[in-house]
């Protein structure tokens, strides 16, 4: 396989209080689109701006493309899009002006703007201090995909964008992706991260849980299940069934959490008469609550 | 003007440029057009001076100099007024230039571009010092006019001699300011700490004139380097213009790698 264009090895940031990150170790492979899922304040932020080298690891390496981001940070971010979690621009300026500053800046013409804010709808006449939230984070994507970079770091690129802004952000990312372009997205939205990623890194509270294929993490995740029935069953025959726990049957309605798939428990129940199935794309919490529980078994 | 950082600080400050240039413009010409009445009455004061008996006029320094163009002109701009604007101009923008940014978080996708971060640092530190070079030419320009218009009677070189050593002495502590915002990116730090260490070392050159104990300390004040009134009268020392030089490139110095060392943005 080729080099990694991330690799991260026992990377430690210490803050004050109690933030930061703890002995994240991942490598992300060329062309491969890259989920870093965990909630706000994991510390997703933190590993992210030592790849850009606006911070410094406590201890650990991080190289990207093989090179230290501390003494070789303009050979990394001259090959990097990047798009802060926390995106600012400058108020005063025209979304055309900081844009083409910014691509002077990185050295290339800025070509492919138009194509790019014209797929985004976005405005780059007005003074960005006039535009909404989710038209700056326009601009900020427009940077960031300019000039095709070979990779791209997005911290959160779709956190409090509407719906439809937001599907532009999946596309462009399918794009890049699908010209062999390497992607790393940072996301606490889980569909999100399903819906683009290969692989995923699991953070929460500083410490990676895991790195997994996206199909994996499914396969592990757990499930909350109801089925209403049109009798009354017994948690019994529910009980001892692969994968299925915690199961409660009252007044003709089974609940249960399930480990992977359902089919077990829908073979089952398929032997009455089955009204409904609510079944509950799993969330965050209930991935991490997995990770734990696999964490504690042997 | 948006090819690189050092253009695109200078464009950010066109607007202030030209208030400020406007600014120092008109106290020029408000000062200097009192010059020509101030000498008649002036006149008159000496002869009141002369005929004052010699023990009197020592209690007041033996010497009183109205009637100079070079003493009108420290007395009313170069001894504080001047420097004291350009001061105020250069450390706003020292403070701002990378501290504010850094708060504001606008900072955050410039260091994300492949330019080192000494280079964008020295780029906006060479857009603070041309920034407070051309208020100096524009004060320069507006009183050799002056001078010349009002009969003041100060050689242009002379005046250029002050304006320069306001200008060095704005700059060093406008790179003070500089220095703690890129070493801590807290702007209203970077502003208190440079307009405390400008108000104590005023305060200091002042005193050690006056108070004895203070006389060998006078060397650690700045302002001691500027001496508007002896360049005025005698023209500048390139001793002193060394002294607030090096100041300034020390401090320039240390400034970029401080920043070129620390955590950005936390």
């Amino acid at each position: 396989m080729n080099a990694p264009v991330i690799r991260t090895t026992d990377l430690k940031k210490a803050y004050g209080r109690n933030r930061g990150i703890v002995d994240v170790s991942m490598e992300v492979h060329p062309g491969e689109v890259f989920g870093f899922l965990g909630p706000n304040g994991a510390g997703k932020t933190t590993t992210i701006r030592i790849l850009m080298d606006l911070i410094r690891p406590t201890r650990g390496s991080a190289q990207v493309f093989g090179l230290d981001p501390r003494a070789e940070g303009p050979d990394i971010r001259r090959r990097t899009g990047y798009l802060p979690g926390e995106l600012e621009l400058y108020e005063h300026m025209r979304g055309e002006d900081l844009v083409r500053f910014l691509a002077n800046l990185r050295g290339h013409d800025g070509g492919d703007v138009p194509e790019l804010a014209d797929r985004l709808d976005a405005d780059l006449s007005r003074r960005i201090g006039e535009l909404s939230k989710g038209n700056k984070q326009k601009i900020g994507l427009i940077q960031a995909f300019m000039g095709r970079p070979e990779l791209l770091i997005l911290d959160e690129p779709t956190a409090g964008l509407d719906p439809l802004v937001q599907h532009e952000v999946h596309s462009l990312v399918s794009i890049a992706s699908g010209e062999g372009r390497t992607v790393f997205l940072s996301s606490h939205n889980l569909p999100e991260v399903e819906a683009l990623c290969d692989r995923v890194a699991i953070i929460r509270e500083g410490r990676l849980l895991a790195v997994e294929q996206i199909d994996s993490l499914k396969a592990r995740a757990l499930r909350k299940l109801e089925i209403h029935f049109g009798t009354a069953v017994s948690a019994t025959e529910f009980e001892g069934l692969p994968g299925v726990r915690d199961v409660v049957a009252r007044d003709g309605v089974l609940r249960c959490t399930v480990v992977g798939d359902i089919d077990a428990v829908v073979k089952a129940a398929a032997r009455y008469r089955v009204v409904n199935v609510v079944s509950n794309d799993p969330s965050l919490e209930e991935i991490f609550l997995a990770f734990y529980e696999g964490s504690r078994a042997p | 003007m948006l090819r690189n950082v050092f253009l695109k600080t200078l464009r950010d400050r066109r607007r202030g440029l030209i208030g400020w240039s406007l600014g120092l413009v008109a106290l020029v010409i408000f000062s200097l057009a009192l010059y020509p009445s101030v000498r008649d009455s002036a006149e008159d004061l000496t002869k009141l001076t002369e005929s004052l008996p010699e023990e009197i006029l020592a209690l007041v320094g033996g010497e009183i100099d109205f009637v100079s163009g070079a003493g009108f002109l420290n007395s009313r701009l170069f001894a504080f007024m001047g420097p004291l604007l350009l001061m105020v101009f250069a450390i706003g923008f020292g403070a701002r230039t990378i501290a504010g940014e850094e708060q504001e978080g606008t900072l955050e996708l410039v260091l994300a571009t492949p330019r080192p971060r000494r280079s964008i640092a020295a780029q906006k530190l060479g857009a603070l010092l041309v920034a407070v070079s051309v208020l100096g030419l524009v004060l320069w320009a507006a009183l050799a006019w002056g001078s010349e218009t009002w009969d003041v009677g100060v050689p242009a070189t002379r005046i250029g001699g002050a304006v320069l050593g306001s200008v060095l002495l704005a700059l060093t502590f406008g790179t003070l300011a500089f220095l703690v915002g890129c070493a801590t990116g807290r702007r209203a730090l970077a502003s208190v700490i440079a307009t405390v260490a400008a108000v104590v070392t005023y305060l200091l050159s002042a005193y050690s004139t006056l108070v004895d104990s203070l006389r060998p300390w006078r060397y650690a004040s700045p302002w001691y380097y500027y001496d508007s009134a002896g360049v005025l009268r005698e023209g500048l020392q390139p001793g002193n213009v060394l002294v607030l030089l090096g100041l300034v490139v020390l401090l320039s110095t240390v400034a970029i790698l401080s920043f070129d060392r620390r955590d950005v943005g936390v």
